[in-house]
């Protein structure tokens, strides 16, 4: 089975390189096309021999103190350009040189203020710059970094860095660690563009987590457009994937923190993504993994982790704003074993869902008003009821966010965490500012 | 458990309508353009403009950010940093590319 899924994905690569090259090959030009571009290379040339003329009168009349010499040596002619002229060529060379005009630093900053029933309040700070760079035309190397204040310490964290290569119109080869294509919500993260503080459970952000940040490994990807206006979009990758937890806390859980395999097996998994029409996407995400260590009792150990999700967004005139829904489950099983912890052996299922909402009324004329967002979020994490020391938790979050410009906001959230197991319900209240540059 | 199956039905329903709406919109459009002409095509998208795909698709995941934020040059390496990241095709970032650069 697992052999089979790894031929499927080599079969994927092979198919995307053989239309690489078919699409090269295909590049031609229809006679129509030919006639029209030679009667534009024909006006062209005839504009450049004016031009040149133009040049040559104005270079015999001009003083030459008026401009700068470009280029002299014995017994070639001297020529002169204007100040504005001589800008435009140093600018060009410029731009020839790697490293300086294909490369750009974008990413985010923000602060957070935190305030827990029964935890001390606190404030926390973070930039996450991202490096792009544009090889050439096919080729572009990304990588983030995730610089915040943990514990008195700076932490640092490898976000993603991957090279990517076009493959073709519809075919992108991915390489290297990579933002995990499951779901949506993972890709919408950075904290200019989620719509409250926090992440949702299932996510990564401190509490149990279901499915990976980022993944080591390789991918494909692309989108295909269909009949109308829709579109498939997917995502295939073959990773280092996750390992099992064995301690007596967290036995069961699923860790992605390792960065090399801890097993002779990788782990596939993908998203396929539906637009029937561009404000709806409907989506189905999968991974299947073997999590346990080699030369360990728990070798045999599979994982599937699964999710579906539904984005939503539309700007509609009857409201007079833009209103945002987004939906998402994730279901994640791993085989059953004893970890001899008290409980014994149990049936080890866990999922984790949100929906979320909010509605922007950029269409109202009221400068301070079509700025603010209110968002509402229900969220809920729930793990096998055997599992040592998890709480189930359902939780409410209302939140205002306030457009200051495109990509910098200030947001107020309220959470109430009800806990199961125990655990006593929570209050938080949240603030955070993010600006995207 | 029988709350989040309602909220399921509701979202269902609420997606079924719109896309309803939406395709009727578009069948009434291409029955218009069908009688002003003869070679009218059926069920074939419509070519989109730049303009229209950006708002489409930038929209989905985050505000829309101006033309004027990077420059001709830097948006090409954006738009192609975000043509694998949302999945476009090359068409779509072709025309999405010329129509940011084409607000400098």
């Amino acid at each position: 089975m697992r052999r089979g899924v790894f031929w499927i994905f080599v079969a994927g690569l092979m198919f995307g390189i053989v239309s690489s090259v078919d699409a090269a090959e295909n590049n031609s030009v229809s006679l129509e096309e030919f006639n029209k571009l030679k009667a534009d290379y024909d006006q062209l040339k005839q504009e450049v021999q004016e031009l040149k003329k133009t040049i040559s009168q104005q270079n015999q009349s001009a003083p030459p103190s008026a401009a700068q010499p470009v280029a002299a040596s014995q017994g070639a002619s001297v020529e002169y350009v204007t100040a504005d002229e001589f800008k435009k060529l140093k600018d060009q060379v410029k731009e020839t040189r790697p490293g300086l005009s294909n490369f750009i630093v974008s990413g985010y900053g923000f602060t957070d203020y935190k305030e827990s029933e029964g935890s001390p309040s606190t404030f926390s700070a973070g930039v996450n710059p991202v490096f792009l760079w544009k090889a050439s035309d096919k080729l572009l190397f990304e990588t983030e970094l995730e610089l915040s204040l943990e514990d008195g310490d700076t932490s640092t964290n490898l976000e993603f860095a991957d090279a990517q290569y076009l493959l073709n119109d519809y075919v992108t080869g991915v390489a290297g660690k990579f933002i995990t294509p499951f779901g949506t919500f993972l890709d919408r993260h950075p904290k200019w563009i989620n719509k409250l503080p926090d992440k949702p459970y299932g996510y990564p952000d401190g509490s149990a987590m279901l499915v990976p940040e980022s993944q080591i490994g390789a991918q494909i990807r692309g989108g295909i457009p269909l009949l109308r206006d829709s579109k498939v979009k997917y995502a295939m990758y073959v990773s280092n994937g996750p390992t099992v937890k064995t301690t007596a806390t967290n036995a069961g859980e699923l860790s992605f923190s390792n960065t090399n395999d801890n097993n002779h097996n990788k782990a596939f998994g993908g998203r396929v993504g539906f637009v029937p029409i561009p404000p709806l996407e409907v989506g189905y995400s999968w991974e299947t993994s073997r999590v346990g260590a080699n030369n360990t009792n728990f070798y045999r150990l599979d994982a599937l982790v699964q999710g579906v999700d539904l984005s939503y967004v539309r700007d509609l005139d009857p409201i007079k704003g833009t209103v945002n829904f987004k939906a998402e489950q994730i279901w994640s099983h791993v085989d059953s074993v004893d970890y001899g912890t008290s409980g014994g052996a149990f049936q080890n299922d866990r999922w984790a869902r949100y929906i979320q909402l909010s509605y922007r009324p950029d269409q109202v004329d009221l400068p301070f008003i079509k700025n603010l967002e209110p968002v509402f979020r229900f969220d809920q994490i729930h793990h096998p009821s055997a599992a040592p020391t998890f709480v189930n938790h359902d939780r409410y979050t209302w939140g205002l966010d306030y457009w200051i410009s495109p990509n910098v906001v200030t947001k107020a959230a309220y959470e109430k965490d009800l806990q199961s197991k125990g655990g006593a319900n929570n209050h938080t209240f949240l603030l955070e500012a993010a600006v995207g540059f | 458990m029988k709350r989040i199956h309602q909220i399921i039905v509701i979202v269902v329903a609420l997606c079924a309508i719109s896309i309803g709406l939406e395709y009727k919109n578009l069948w009434a459009e291409e029955q218009k353009s069908a009688t002003s002409s003869s070679t009218a095509k059926k069920w074939v998208a419509p070519s989109k403009g730049g303009a229209q795909l950006w708002s489409e698709n930038c929209m989905m995941c985050h505000n829309l950010r101006s033309p004027t934020t990077y420059s001709p040059k830097q948006w090409e390496i954006v738009v192609a940093h975000m043509r694998v990241q949302a999945n476009l095709t090359a068409e779509e970032a072709r025309k999405i590319l010329k129509f940011l650069q084409s607000g400098h």
